[in-house]
């Protein structure tokens, strides 16, 4: 990928600005030639990446040479964009929103500082990533469970800062966070929470702290390079249960949300419950010519006949749970009296004791099984996600699958759904597998997404996470008081980062210096 | 893979051996390591795909027949092609940048995929 420029450099200023950068971390970790171009692209981009190409990269490997980019970067007013270890696929990868953005590379920082296993936490660098971290605990014998992402090639820190999830029981990341070291913009470093108590002893046990609460505020935002984050992790249980339930029929979806979710709110399911169709199924054990040559979605004789094939129902749903065997019993037989009268066969739970090997378990170890998904239209596979929030009602879910799957449909793209239930709302992931060489798909997707965005802001759903190219759409949609919140947003933009060096166009976040770049 | 690592060593230390031994015994321990240094990358880079039964793997066998998608046996893969999928990504295998992957790690890549 050729050079763009950072918007307000000229080719020598740039060149200047990376002399420096190389003085502060060494010529060999800062990146500036095509091919290291091409390494940060977004992979999995409807084009081919050139509105989302960096101009360079820059690697450092501690807080002080963080705190020396900075500098370096205000006085040139250069933007730069930090990834933890740049694997936010579907999302943008480590490519930045605005082309020509230097990415600021912390995957060099990958210390695991401390893991505290009797309180059940540990403290990370943005560098380490999710098989990092589980080898270090099972190297030290530490009886800490953790949970993974479907892809768990990124960063633990970096996922939980963009509020990613999975489906083990501390599967809500962002909720794990306890306490965050950042560097501001302007260089200062500060620690959120009770961690802003220079001898605390709580930093990462006690949340909340005194006074405002920042760890959210550097969650998908722009604000701040975070530098350590405290993590919660599950104690190794004493059981757990597992339970895979197929349903037939796609009109099933309704109900089964409904029998579900006061079992979650009630904590007898404690984890969230991710109900997924037999595309999600099917796209990552197989691919999609084994099944259909033809052109356009996949007929509905043929996907029944996969579904037979591979013994999979129109919905497929997890529960496991973990905790005191007693206990889980317990919670198990209250599972089975709800689902018994709907399913039609007994429910099979699969027991896991301590002892027992750990890949049975349902513990989360990393993987990267769901990459397989990519491969469903063969070639150059990628995807794009589009995952709004509703209440968790069966009839307004079954609604939601009808129109989503609509919306797919007419544009010939085989519906990919799925909804995890909480306790108090379902999220509809709709991921969008395509081929990235065919332009007809990719033209496509694009007016697909902007309809699936559509549909849902209509009636009040609204997005969680997304796509770099997609920011400013998506931050439109939060439209109470003409967008009151994005204009907050900005001013404390303004304040905190008077240069617009961090992340320009995150989250729709735009430094003054650049607000005309949100077209 | 051992035996086939000890066979190369002892070629190059044979050749080098004719032109100045303590060259050799050098070259013997930097042969170890990268070696050691190749398994170690490939564990943290490569493996969570393309491990036993990975993703990558299953893709693999899909192409080269069942029991042939371990890249740790193949016998075909050029260092140049190494240097290009790992640079450039193939298909649904993502791109590793040199801050990821150093030039260093990947010639230790090259050398323990080519052994």
């Amino acid at each position: 990928m050729k050079l763009t420029l950072p918007p307000r450099l000229s080719e020598s200023q740039f060149k200047s600005a990376l002399n420096e950068f190389s003085q502060i971390v060494g010529a060999q970790w800062v990146l500036n030639s095509d091919e290291d171009r091409d390494g940060y692209l977004d992979y999995f981009s409807l084009d081919s990446g050139e509105s989302h190409a960096p101009s360079a990269t820059i690697a450092p490997v501690n807080v002080s040479q963080i705190q020396e980019i900075l500098k370096v970067a205000n006085a040139y007013k250069l933007p730069l964009w930090p990834v933890s270890r740049g694997k936010n696929f579907g999302y943008g990868a480590a490519a930045p929103v605005m082309p020509g953005t230097v990415v600021l590379d912390l995957s060099r920082m990958n210390q695991v500082l401390d893991v505290d296993e009797k309180n059940g936490y540990c403290l990370l660098e943005p560098g380490v990533g999710f098989f990092d971290l589980y080898h270090y605990l099972q190297a030290n014998n530490i009886k800490l469970w953790m949970s993974v992402p479907g892809n768990s090639l990124g960063s633990v820190a970096g996922n939980a800062l963009e509020r990613g999830a999975g489906p083990q029981l501390y599967g809500v990341h962002t909720a794990q966070i306890c306490g965050l070291e950042v560097v501001l913009p302007d260089g200062q470093l500060v620690r959120t929470g009770t961690g802003a108590m220079s001898n605390s002893k709580t930093w990462n046990l006690s949340p909340y702290g005194y006074g405002p609460h920042w760890d959210q505020m550097f969650c998908q935002s722009n604000y701040g390079v975070v530098t350590k984050m405290g993590f919660w992790l599950m104690p190794e249980p004493e059981a757990t249960l597992s339970l895979d339930i197929s349903l037939p029929d796609e009109e099933d979806l309704g109900w089964a949300v409904d029998r579900l979710h006061p079992l979650r709110l009630r904590k007898v399911i404690e984890q969230n419950v991710g109900i997924r169709n037999y595309i999600a199924i099917a796209s990552a054990m197989s691919q999609r010519d084994q099944w259909y040559q033809g052109e356009g979605v996949l007929p509905d004789d043929v996907a029944a006949g996969m579904r037979r094939e591979l013994d999979i129902g129109w919905w497929t749903f997890n529960i496991t749970l973990y905790g005191y065997e007693e206990v889980i019993r317990a919670n198990a037989r209250l599972i089975e009296q709800a689902l018994t009268p709907k399913i039609s066969s007994e429910p099979q739970w699969r027991l896991w004791q301590r002892g027992d090997p750990i890949e049975r378990s349902g513990a989360g170890i990393p993987h990267t099984r769901s990459m397989h998904r990519l491969n469903w239209w063969g070639g150059r596979g990628a995807h794009l996600g589009f995952s709004p929030t509703l209440p968790p009602d069966g009839e307004k879910v079954q609604a939601q699958y009808q129109r989503a799957r609509s919306r797919f449909e007419q544009y010939g793209i085989d519906y990919y759904g799925s909804f995890a239930l909480s306790h108090r709302s379902i999220t509809n992931v709709n991921q969008i597998l395509f081929n990235r060489d065919d332009k007809q798909m990719t033209d496509n997707i694009d007016l697909l997404f902007r309809d699936l965005v559509a549909d849902a802001s209509e009636l009040g759903y609204s997005e969680y996470r997304t796509h770099l190219s997609y920011m400013n759409l998506v931050a439109e949609t939060f439209d109470y008081n003409d967008n009151v919140l994005w204009r907050l947003n900005e001013k404390l933009k303004d304040t905190l980062d008077p240069n617009g060096i961090l992340a320009p166009g995150k989250q729709g976040i735009w430094p003054a210096a650049y607000r005309d770049e949100r077209q | 893979m051992t035996y086939k690592n000890k066979g190369k060593i002892f070629i190059i230390c044979g050749l080098l051996l004719a032109v100045d031994p303590l060259l050799a015994q050098e070259r013997i321990v930097s042969m170890s390591e990268a070696s050691a240094t190749g398994t170690r990358i490939f564990e943290r880079e490569c493996a969570p795909c393309h491990a036993p039964g990975g993703t990558a793997t299953r893709m693999l066998e899909k192409r080269r027949g069942a029991d042939n998608g371990a890249l740790t046996d193949r016998q075909d893969l050029a260092p140049e092609y190494i240097r290009t999928v790992v640079r450039n990504g193939l298909n649904t295998m993502v791109p590793m940048s040199r801050i990821e992957v150093t030039d260093g790690d990947l010639e230790a890549l090259v050398d323990l995929l080519t052994d």
